[in-house]
């Protein structure tokens, strides 16, 4: 007989505070080593788990969005235009990033979102294609296929972000603040919306959940948190063209989601930490670090349906039968 | 003028055939198993290797590399059905996101095995075919007569086989198709089979035209993805309607305006289609 | 006793199919009416129009003298209008006690801060709404299944809980699509009973589908009967039983099998 969870979930507190304090650990490792390559490569977990933050939240109403990476390239390009163009500082052109992203989100979702299951999917894999087309097509905004370089660096008040070990602290508070607002989500009655809406969203509408602004307000904060991402990726790398933000951009979001939990909350964040790294365990065999994402994916669907976030649970379910 | 419209015209069939070929294995496998794959484009990309192998390094004539090719094909789908996708035959969402995974081996995997660079494939016959100001390369030529005869044969299959009509009761309905006896543990992997023998063929026959590299499987997805959604996801002649449509507004457009503003558009009307009727332009109107 | 829901020439065409046929009837306060047909009759699509899950091709549907036709359905569940599904539909990885609360906080509406951050207002409205989750689990005899989750529990349990959470939004009229469906005949005589204390402890009134004559006959206190989606009788139980065309209707369809 299986015990379910009532939300919001009171988890028992020790084992929280082990988890805490394992994430404390893995956040300090660079500072430790002190490797520029371990910042850089901690820096790229706090960007992916903030984008895949984002699609966890447009998960957790039961879609799957694959134009996330559209969302992202808006708002890098939105954040990277205004910066350059209209010298906004950089601290604003994020927020801006996300702003954009979810304004496009909120008004695309209502159409969109009729759609359900595979042909969401299909719909907003067709999307961001579109959108790859579009920016290609006007290069005096995207800089074309040859896209923008030189994009200035992130900055604080003034203060410009010129090193790794500068940028890392600032992009640990991001992360902690997207991942914040994924807890208030899913600890208060907004996540328990959203819950219904993907457990049965007939009965959900039936029992007075407006499940269509329902969806589209996850669809729209979860774009928005990737359009906030992409803004800190063109800041941080410097570069940015429409192929950074292709399908496989996407497809990479999808997997560091599945692998981590589709519906946990602390999917992202498992998910992003487990495969950013991947390739740096991999030296020497980098060229199968795709083969092995493949191989990860597939393995985690078939085995893992509640990802590596719901191990743990997996595993002491095992345990009390046995 | 009235020689560029004939001339767009061919081009535009042939281009239509290929995209023939690409979209009745992606919409078959969707109609028969829900599955929408992601990986369908890399069959195309290993059904090229496959040709190349079979004509440079094993020195076989076309025509027998084409057909061991499709042998190839049907099995490697088959084995693919059974440990990629089985496990997720009631889970369209996951089945898909499975053949993302799928893609990325498979691609990846002949960039190993075949390294990044593209590969010449020799001319398997060269000259053109003329008449007046019309001009039609042999090698495409050939490419659509193949192509037109291996649909022709599947077409038969499909009307006039027992499995050929086993395939088409899945896809108008599993469960009926399921009472009368359809065995679906021969038929998915069948259908899959089948479905990656047709991308894989395709890929066989235009490698004499475009060459071959690890990354040439995009394109056909993408073009498989559009017919299949205009056409309606599943069906096969909606598919065939779409595909020489989609064949004929490339050529066409390509000769008139910029391929960049065609793909937009059709881009767009993708999307519409899906919004308007997600079962396809001719398809009843259900999702 | 007065008129709660007023159908008036509700018609349905899905294509060239006509499944609902310029419908009329009434459906009393404080009564349990039934609506019946064999298969096919039309009685789901009656309730999915009621409901706003379509759209009526032609035809009024006026609640508490409101019309609420071509309202989107979780605006017609504030109506105080709420339904039941034919299948054994909850929320199957939520707690019962979680599935009734969902239902439960229709009647505790928040804004988006109260949803995101908490506070008083979210603490009294989860506190509201716990208190009819109480209330509708011990009706429904659902209590000592309060921590399961819904989608491990007996299919039996599982239609109750539907019902309960339909309960739950605290609705004028409660539409039950074949709420005894695949249940035993004592599951069927206990829910009967369940019924009528329903209807007596929280004041709703009920429109019930249903195949189980028995259950009809003991519960209902008037019947409609659908026909290939056209009314064929209406009036009072036992004499709706004796109505040739009733019996004709449920004949035929029985030979058909
Ligand atoms: N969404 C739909 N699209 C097309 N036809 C429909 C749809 N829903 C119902 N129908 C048709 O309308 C008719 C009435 O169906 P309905 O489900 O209302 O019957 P019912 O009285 O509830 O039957 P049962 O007792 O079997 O539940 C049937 O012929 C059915 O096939
Ligand atoms: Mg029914």
């Amino acid at each position: 007989m299986s015990v379910a969870k009532s939300y919001p979930t009171s988890r028992s507190l020790p084992m929280g505070l082990f988890w805490a304090a394992a994430l404390v650990l893995v956040a300090v490792i660079p500072w430790i080593t002190g490797s520029t390559f371990h910042f850089h490569i901690a820096i790229m977990v706090c960007i992916s788990a903030m984008a895949t933050g984002g699609l966890a939240v447009t998960a957790w109403v039961g879609q799957l969005s694959l134009a996330h990476a559209a969302f992202a390239g808006l708002g890098a390009y939105t954040s990277v235009l205004l910066v350059t163009r209209f010298d906004l500082p950089v601290l604003l052109g994020l927020p801006a990033g996300a702003l954009v992203a979810g304004a496009v989100a909120f008004v695309i979702g209502a159409p969109l979102l009729r759609l359900r299951g595979v042909y969401f999917v299909l719909i907003t894999f067709a999307l961001n294609e579109l959108f790859r087309l579009i920016m290609l097509d006007v290069p005096a905004l995207s800089g074309g296929s040859s896209g923008i370089a030189g994009i200035p660096k992130l900055s604080i008040f003034g203060m410009t972000l010129s090193s790794y070990e500068e940028v890392y602290p600032f992009a640990l508070l991001c992360l902690a603040l997207v991942m914040g607002l994924l807890v208030l989500i899913r600890k208060g009655q907004l996540g328990r919306r959203f819950g219904a809406v993907e457990e049965n969203l007939a009965l959900a509408e039936a029992s007075g959940i407006p499940t269509a602004r329902t969806q589209n307000l996850a669809f729209t904060l979860g774009s928005a948190i990737a359009g906030f991402s992409g803004a800190f990726l063109a800041h941080y790398v410097g570069f940015i063209s429409p192929e950074t933000f292709g399908f496989q951009l996407s497809v990479s979001y999808v997997i560091m989601l599945v692998t981590g939990g589709r519906l946990a909350l602390w999917g992202p964040l498992v998910g992003a930490l487990f495969l950013t790294p991947l390739p740096e365990f991999l030296r020497g065999a980098v060229e199968y670090q795709h083969i092995i994402y493949g191989v990860i994916l597939i393995a985690v669907l078939r085995f893992l349906p509640q990802g590596l976030a719901g191990l743990p649970a997996q595993l002491s379910r095992k345990g009390d039968r046995s | 003028m009235s020689f560029l419209i004939a001339q767009s015209l061919i081009n535009g069939v042939i281009l239509g055939t290929l995209y023939l070929l690409m979209a009745i294995g992606f919409t078959l496998a969707f109609g028969v198993m829900r599955i929408v794959n992601f990986a369908h484009g890399e069959f195309y990309m290993l059904g090229a290797f496959g040709a190349l192998i079979g004509v440079t390094w094993l020195g076989l004539p076309y025509p027998v590399t084409l057909a061991l090719t499709i042998v190839f094909a049907i099995l490697f789908g088959a084995v693919i059905e059974r440990l990629v996708f089985r496990p997720f035959r009631n889970d369209e969402l996951s089945g898909m996101i499975a053949s993302l995974g799928l893609a990325m081996i498979l691609q990846h995997g002949a960039l190993i095995l075949f390294g990044p660079d593209p590969q010449a494939f020799p001319a398997m016959v060269s000259g053109v075919f003329k008449w007046g100001a019309l001009i039609v390369p042999k090698s495409r030529a050939l490419a659509l007569g193949i192509g037109i005869v291996i649909l022709l044969v599947f077409y038969l299959f499909l009307m006039h086989t027992r499995h050929g009509r086993a395939l088409r009761a899945l896809v108008q309905d599993q469960e009926v198709a399921a009472v009368f006896g359809v065995r679906l543990e021969i038929m998915y992997p069948l259908g899959l089979g089948l479905g990656i023998a047709l991308a894989a063929v395709a890929g066989g026959l235009m490698a004499p035209l475009f060459g071959v590299s690890p990354f040439i499987g995009a394109t056909p997805l993408l073009k498989a993805f559009i017919v299949v959604i205009l056409g309606g996801l599943g069906s096969i002649p909606g598919a065939a309607l779409a595909a020489i449509l989609l064949g004929l507004i490339e050529s066409f457009t390509s000769s008139f305006v910029s391929a960049s503003a065609a793909d937009i558009v059709i881009f767009a009307l993708v999307i519409g289609v899906l919004l308007v009727r997600p079962a396809g332009l001719l398809g009843r109107a259900e999702v | 006793m007065s008129t709660l829901l007023e159908i008036g020439g509700l018609t349905k065409r899905f294509g060239g199919l006509t499944a609902l046929s310029d419908v009329s009837f009434n459906v009393a306060e404080d009564a349990i009416t039934g609506l019946i047909g064999p298969n096919g009759a039309g009685k789901t699509t009656c309730f999915n129009l009621i409901t706003g899950t379509f759209s009526a091709t032609s035809g009024t549907i006026r609640f508490r003298g409101q019309d609420i036709s071509g309202l989107p359905p979780h605006r017609i569940v504030q109506h105080g209008l709420a339904r039941t599904f034919q299948a054994a539909t909850t929320f199957p990885k939520a707690s019962v006690r979680e599935n009734i609360l969902r239902g439960a906080l229709l009647r505790h509406p928040l804004g988006l801060g109260s949803m995101l951050f908490g506070g008083g207002a979210a603490r009294r409205a989860e506190q509201g709404a716990r208190d009819t989750v109480d209330k509708v689990m011990e009706a429904l005899e659902l209590t000592e299944h309060a921590d399961r989750a819904a989608g491990t529990l007996a299919y039996g349990h599982q239609k109750r809980l539907g019902v309960a959470i339909g309960l739950a939004t605290r609705p004028g009229l409660l539409l039950l699509d074949e709420p005894a469906a695949g249940l035993n005949p004592d599951e069927v005589d206990r829910f009967g009973s369940m019924l009528k204390e329903i209807r007596e402890g929280f004041g709703v009134s009920v429109l019930i589908v249903e195949h189980h004559m028995r259950l009809i006959m003991r519960v209902c206190d008037h019947l409609v009967v659908l026909d290939h989606g056209e009314k064929i009788a209406e009036g009072a139980p036992d004499r709706v039983r004796d109505d040739p065309k009733v019996i004709e209707a449920y004949l035929g369809a029985d030979h058909a099998k």
